[in-house]
């Protein structure tokens, strides 16, 4: 046996049109027929059972109107953009009706090009651009949905507010009428504030300008890459385009140092020079930092700038990279000189890598320092200072808190004199750690 | 034409005794079967600055509240005993309106058959306990008044409010 669909169909739509009718037929429909007529029994004379029949009386239900209109909302908005409000109109009276629609602003500014728009299935987007100015005829209880559209002046100022008044009035009976007011507030198309690691008004780098102090420091090594995620947010009402920037400068009056690289990553991996953030929303961006392999171990501040240049809307954050020195090479060995023209063990003037261009002459005496720094984020173990005296000169000792000294462990050097090998056990340094070992030569004569 | 003008009489006359004849038997059966006459009239209750008063109409806008009245008056000879006047409330949106039956010591029922003096109440259980609880007027489909007896040539007015439910008048 075939199975005729139809009839399914048909109860189905019978089921939902009487739904319908039972949500929202709050009145009687007009036009309907009251008929009354009253009755009586009794007894006669015979003792029969009779009765009387009144006539029959009837009323008719006439039409009344009454409309409502949905609510109104609040919404921001910016200059020369459109703002858009939906509502939806029913027919409460007992009559079919039509509803001319209207609107009215009033505030710090005046709306232009208030329109309205079907919207037949409610989703707050209008269906076409035909403006429409009134519902069209609506059953007792059925709504329809339409949008008012208006635009913002150029001349509106950031935190005004606009009402606009939007009205439906029964064309059967002009007074009766229902309105909603929608709130417009002027809000900049667009805000840009980067935050680091996370969005919102509690993440790092939150509000607006440049931060005092780094808010948050990476640790590299030179030639690796560390990477810093940066969340666009954009607190506007309108997509933007911001370009991304980097510099050791708060004020980007300059380029990177020599040899580091910036490259911004978007979230999927791919490089990229700008990002677009919609109003209300936030995009997030990784700047991924490399310092070059021969990177001297330092903290550097770096800033992060998301600037628009069609609006020049902009933010900047400061973070920074630490450079420390990778393993095997944690160890910074350096090396400086003084002059002691007197041999009296102390130096005549300040350490410094610098030749000595004058006094070095036979007999006089030179003071060496051996600084070791550990470099690297972890410590380092058995560091031995190892130095020879050089050549042309022997190990001077004047005195022996001014002989072979260090900061660190303990030290072996030649019989003074003779020559040879300077060398400082320090043992273990701590990141950041460092030991000098210090000690004087004579030139021979 | 002397001959003309009585036949013309004689038309007229023969016209108007058979109208006589008829209402005379329309009148004969009228009163055999129904000693008792029940005439209907609405109103619509009209608030005034000087109060409320009763219009005579034959429309109404949801939240008019309308006046049915009857008289029954005995048109017969002899006396109707056990008189008992029924005033439905109509369908189409109409409600009783509480407390204006006239005389007051009415009765309603729900379904026509059964009757009690109002206000109607019911026994329903909730939450496992029998309740009494009132019957919301606008349930009401029928009032009825026990009038007794009613003499020859006696008549008795019954009345009630009813209203056309929906959108509170504008």
């Amino acid at each position: 046996m075939k199975l005729n669909p139809v009839p399914h169909a048909l109860v189905l739509a019978i089921g939902l049109v009487a739904i319908g009718i039972d949500a929202h037929a709050a009145a009687t429909p007009a036009g309907t027929s009251i008929i009354n007529q009253a009755t009586a029994t009794y007894i006669d004379s015979t003792l029969a059972a009779r009765s009387a029949t009144s006539n029959t009386v009837t009323t008719i239900v006439q039409q009344v109107a009454s409309v409502t209109v949905s609510a109104g909302t609040a919404k921001a908005g910016s200059v020369n953009g459109q703002v858009v409000y939906a509502h939806t109109i029913t027919n409460n009276g007992n009559g079919a009706d039509n509803f001319t629609l209207g609107a009215t602003n009033s505030g710090a500014f005046t709306m232009a090009g208030v329109a309205f728009y079907a919207d037949a299935n409610g989703d707050g987007i209008a269906d076409n651009t035909t403006a429409i100015t009134t519902t069209g005829t609506l059953q007792p209880g059925q709504s329809v949905h339409v949008v008012a559209i208006a635009t913002l002046p150029a001349s509106a100022a950031n935190g005004a507010t606009n009402n606009l008044v939007v009205s439906a009035t029964s064309v059967f009976n002009a007074a009766s009428a229902a309105n909603a007011t929608d709130v417009t507030t002027v809000a900049p198309a667009s805000v840009m504030d980067i935050t680091v690691g996370s969005a919102g008004s509690g993440a790092l780098g939150a509000g607006a300008g440049v931060e005092a102090g780094a808010v948050q420091t990476k640790a590299t090594t030179p030639g690796t890459a560390t990477r810093f995620a940066l969340y666009l947010n954009n607190a506007g009402t309108g997509t933007d385009t911001f370009n991304l920037s980097a510099s050791t400068d708060q004020n980007f009056g300059s380029t990177l140092p020599e040899g580091w690289t910036v490259t911004f990553k978007d979230a999927g991996g791919a490089t990229i020079t700008s990002a677009s953030v919609a109003g209300g929303a936030n995009t997030v961006v990784y700047a991924e930092v490399t310092p070059p392999a021969g990177a001297t171990p330092a903290t550097m501040d770096l800033y992060f700038r998301a600037q628009s240049p069609t609006t020049n809307v902009t933010d900047r954050v400061h973070t920074a990279v630490t450079v420390t020195a990778p393993v095997g090479a944690e160890l910074k060995v350096s090396k400086t000189q003084a002059l002691d023209a007197n041999c009296d063990g102390v130096a005549d003037t300040a350490f410094s890598a610098d030749n000595i261009t004058a006094g070095a002459v036979p007999g006089a005496c030179i003071r060496y320092e051996i600084t070791a720094t550990n470099q690297g984020s972890n410590a380092v173990g058995a560091v031995v200072i190892n130095d020879v005296t050089p050549a042309n000169t022997t190990y001077h000792l004047y005195s022996l808190t001014t002989g072979a000294q260090t900061t660190q462990g303990l030290v072996i050097a030649p019989l003074p004199g003779l020559t040879g090998l300077v060398q400082a056990t320090v043992g273990t340094l701590l990141p950041n750690g460092a030991a000098k070992m210090s000690f004087g030569v004579r030139i021979n004569p | 034409m002397i001959t003309s003008t009585r036949v013309q009489t004689f038309k007229r006359i023969l016209v108007i005794l058979t109208a006589c004849l008829l209402q005379l038997s329309c009148a004969y059966v009228f009163a055999a079967d129904n000693g008792v006459t029940a005439e209907l009239h609405a109103f619509k209750v009209v608030t005034g600055a000087n109060g409320q008063k009763l219009v005579a109409t034959t429309e109404a806008l949801p939240g008019d509240t309308i006046e049915y009245q009857v008289i029954y008056r005995n048109a017969g000879n002899t006396a109707a005993k056990d008189v008992m006047a029924t005033l439905p409330v109509p369908e189409g949106g109409m409600a009783y309106v509480a407390d204006s039956a006239t005389p007051a010591k009415a009765q309603a029922s729900l379904d026509g058959k059964q009757y009690a003096p109002v206000p109607l109440t019911r026994t329903v259980v909730r939450e496992g306990k029998q309740v009494t609880e009132t019957v919301p007027v606008s349930e009401y489909r029928f009032l009825r008044w026990q009038l007794g007896e009613l003499a020859p040539g006696r008549s008795a007015t019954v009345s009630s409010r009813m209203r056309l439910e929906g959108a509170s008048k504008q």
